[in-house]
This record gives C-alpha cells, structure tokens and sequence, in this order.
C-alpha cells in the first residue's frame, strides 16, 4: 500500500462526557458534552465542524444511545458538506468530504440494566424475530454476549491449556491501573483471589470478566493534516487496518501492511475488553505474542503494568473504568498517552500508541461492523 | 445454499455453562455446545447440552442430537450424550 489515506488525517479532539453507573442526563446532552469538549480539546470551535457520525450502530444492545447525526446537527447548529450513520471520518476527511469530522458514541447501558432489575439479555427486547446471528442464539437461551464469547475462551483453554488464573491477571492489572483514572468506576484494589472467588457467569467468564455498563459519551475530532497549524495538540493516525467480520487477525495484516513500524515499536497499547480474553486475542493476532501464548505472557501482570514492557489498558479498561463501547474509550486513551497527558498514569515517553478494538469468533461473528486497529503517533 | 443430512456422533468443539439468569423464569445453570459433525468442516451448531453431567462434560465428547421442546412450543437445537457410551465419552 503506498497511497496512506490516514497520513492525511490526524486526531485533534478527544471529548468524554460524565461517566456513571446510573446517569439522570439523557444521551442527547451526554452526547452534546461530548462533542464540545472535544471540539474545544482540538482547538477549534463548532463552526469549524462540517463533518459528523456517529460510531459504528450497533445500537441492538440494549441501552446502546447513539443519537442520529441529524439530531446533533440540528441541536449544535452544525453546518455540515457531510454527515453518516456508522461512517468512517477517517476516510471522509482524507477524501476531502470535511474538514474537521466530529464522531460520537453514547451508552446508557448502565440506566438500561438498573430499570431491567439487572443486566438484560441481548436481542430480546430490540428484535420481534430471531434473525441472522441471533437466529443461532436466542432459540437455546444464549441471550448474553457472555455466553457467544466464553465458547472462544473455552477453546482457547482447550487448545493452549491457558487457565482462569492467567486470564484473572487481565482484570487484576486493570483494576490498578483504574485507581489512576479520575473517571474510573471501579478504583478499590482487586486480588486475584477475588477474581477466582467471584461468581461465574458463563463458564469459564467470570463476574470480573465482564465489563461495566455505564451510561456515558465520548466524541473525537478528525482533521484535515494540512490544518495542523490551527490545532491544539493533534495526534498522527500512523495506520489504521479495518476488518468487516473476519476478525482481527485481518484487521493486523491490514494495520501493519501500512507502516514501517513493529509490534516491538509500540509503547503503549488500549485493547478491547469487551471481556477480558479479547485481550488475550489481541495480543495474540496483533503480533505482541505468538497463538496460544497470551495466558503465559499476562500471568503474573507484571509485563502489562505501567512501568512494564508493554503497558495496557492504563485508564482501566471497560473492565473497570466503563462500558464506553466499540474501543472509543480506548482511542481517547492512546491520544492521551501519545500526547503526555495522564498524569500520574502516564507510560514516561510514550511515542506510539495502539488502540485495537478487534473481536474475533468461533462462533464466527462480530459484534461489530468493522474492527480497527489504529496506531498513533506524535505529529511533531 | 441447501440444506445437508449431518450423521452423528457430533463432537463438542466448545462449551459454556451459563449461570446467570438473562430473563425472568429462565432455569439456570444449562450447558451451551458448539457441535461438529464428520464431513462438514466448518460448520457448527450451537445447542443447549441435555442429560449432560455439566461438572465433567468436556470438548471433544460425543453427543447426538436431541430436540427438545422450548419456550412457547418452540423446538430447540439440543445435545444429548452419545448413546454408544453410558457417560457420553469414548
């Protein structure tokens, strides 16, 4: 690939919203504190924005809140050359669509699960028939994303002998970096003895595999790279790999095919944690560690904690810091630490930063439409 | 596409065991098998586990399949323990 589309895009904007278990503010004004934060942290002002979407849909998991681009359009006073549901701003700015493209995320799962008297089944409530992937799971019962993904992590176990003890180190190393997370929702130290003792959920996922519902907002700013002058901080996009279904060994190929750099470049990575075996998977397929040996490579967390050789998941991850969704806390993050902004969570001269968000299925689906795995890196 | 006869034993290429109750009423805990079958590489039907010792069922188990009647009348894809074998293992 010689023609980089992401080279002429940088990210200028991160904004994130409240973050709470249970939040009286409607997704509409989340979303709206969001994007101004974000246009604000990018330098700029609304009236520079002519580009907007939402993220990727997805909006059958209960609780999930994107509000129609035409809404915050409508409510910001936005005057757009482009707008998308589940559009890629990467792409729309660097094919001169806008200039400056907000993208948005917003989850009330957490206020969905506390009026549903507990996490509520995927599908049930959003679909009057079982179709496509939902067809194989509603009919047995299989109504959590706990259950389609604990069928990959008990054949990962299979197939590599990897334990629950090693997957535990995931969460446990997490939970530390959480307490260094001002917007964190769990902060109080987790043991591994903890995690052992919790209770099961989906065999072999555990209660602390699973990550926390929240209702909240994030929101990014695309820019043009020819206006980096006009921007406060802006981030490079070093390569972003984009994967529709097959998973993220693809989205890896696809990244790293654009880049000279290496999986032993990266200085600190935000892995999707949905559950915490995504991590173990991500690892694997991105290059950090061969197939099958992810368990041996997290055991004992040291490897993945600041000041380790490779730290991941600083603002806590999903599993501890919030449901944000779909990697955009995880995003937010790697523009944080490439910018040196994390204070006391700050990995010292961190250069590049991958953000993956990346599933994979025996079950052969995603979750998603489109994996990515994008790779940051400092402008100037 | 068109459908194809499958002949057992089917063996479990993975397994759950789910614990939580997702809705009211559901019974808990059921066991959830991915199932192969000789001659269809590849392909995969995911079905609750029935007549199964959910402690000690295990990938790579032998199962046949075993519909059974659901919620509303419905017939869900189920597996039961190959009959070759008293304990469902070989």
């Amino acid at each position: 690939v010689t023609d980089i589309a992401e080279h002429r895009v940088v990210i200028s904007g991160v904004g994130q919203s409240a973050v709470g278990r249970q939040l009286e503010t409607p997704g509409l004004q989340l979303t709206h504190d969001a994007i101004l934060a974000a246009v604000e942290d990018a330098g700029l002002s609304l009236a520079d924005i002519d580009g907007l979407s939402s993220t990727f849909g997805l909006n059958y998991t209960p609780g999930a809140s994107d509000p129609d681009p035409g809404d915050i359009a409508a409510g910001l006073g936005l005057d757009l050359t482009w707008s998308a549901n589940e559009g890629n701003a990467v792409h729309a700015v660097a094919a001169g669509a806008c200039r400056h493209a907000v993208v948005y995320r917003t989850v009330k799962e957490g206020s969905k699960a506390r009026a549903a008297g507990g996490r509520p089944g995927v599908g049930m409530d959003t679909m009057a028939v079982a179709s496509g992937r939902f067809a194989r799971y509603l009919p047995v019962g299989a109504l959590s994303a706990a259950n389609w993904f604990a069928l990959d992590m008990s054949r990962h176990m299979h197939l590599y002998g990897t334990t629950r003890e090693q997957l535990g180190w995931v969460a446990v190393t997490q939970r530390a970096h959480a307490a260094l997370n001002p917007l964190a929702i769990y902060t109080d130290p987790l043991t591994l003895e903890d995690y052992m003792g919790a209770p099961m959920i989906s065999s072999p996922l555990g209660l602390f595999d699973c990550d926390v519902p929240v209702d909240a907002s994030t929101a990014f700013v695309y820019s043009h790279a020819d206006a980096v002058a006009d921007l406060r901080d802006p981030v490079r996009i070093e390569a972003q790999g984009s994967a529709n279904r097959e998973g993220q060994a693809r989205v890896a190929t696809d990244m790293w095919s654009r880049t000279s750099l290496k999986p032993s470049d990266v200085d600190v990575v935000q892995m999707y944690d949905g559950f915490s075996h995504f991590v173990l998977f991500g690892l694997e397929d991105l290059g950090f560690c061969g197939q099958g040996e992810s368990g041996a490579f997290v055991e004992g967390g040291k490897r993945i904690s600041l000041g380790g050789e490779l730290p991941l998941n600083t603002w806590g991850g999903q599993l501890s810091a919030g449901r944000l969704h779909l990697g955009v806390g995880h995003l937010a993050e790697a523009v944080h630490q490439v910018r040196g902004e994390c204070g006391e969570r700050q990995v010292i001269g961190a250069e590049v930063a991958l953000s993956g968000f990346v599933l994979r299925g025996s079950t052969g689906t995603l979750v998603t439409k489109a994996g990515t795995g994008t790779l940051l890196t400092k402008v100037r | 596409m068109d459908h194809v006869a499958v002949a057992g034993p089917g063996v479990i290429y993975s397994l759950t065991v789910n614990h939580k109750q997702w809705v009211p009423g559901m019974e808990v805990p059921f066991g959830l098998a991915e199932v192969e079958f000789l001659g269809c590489p590849g392909v995969r039907i995911l079905g609750r586990l029935r007549d199964f010792d959910l402690a000690s069922v295990q990938i790579g188990d032998q199962v046949d399949v075993g519909v059974e009647e659901g919620p509303g009348g419905f017939m869900v894809p189920s597996f039961v323990p190959w009959p070759t074998s008293a304990e469902g293992k070989v």
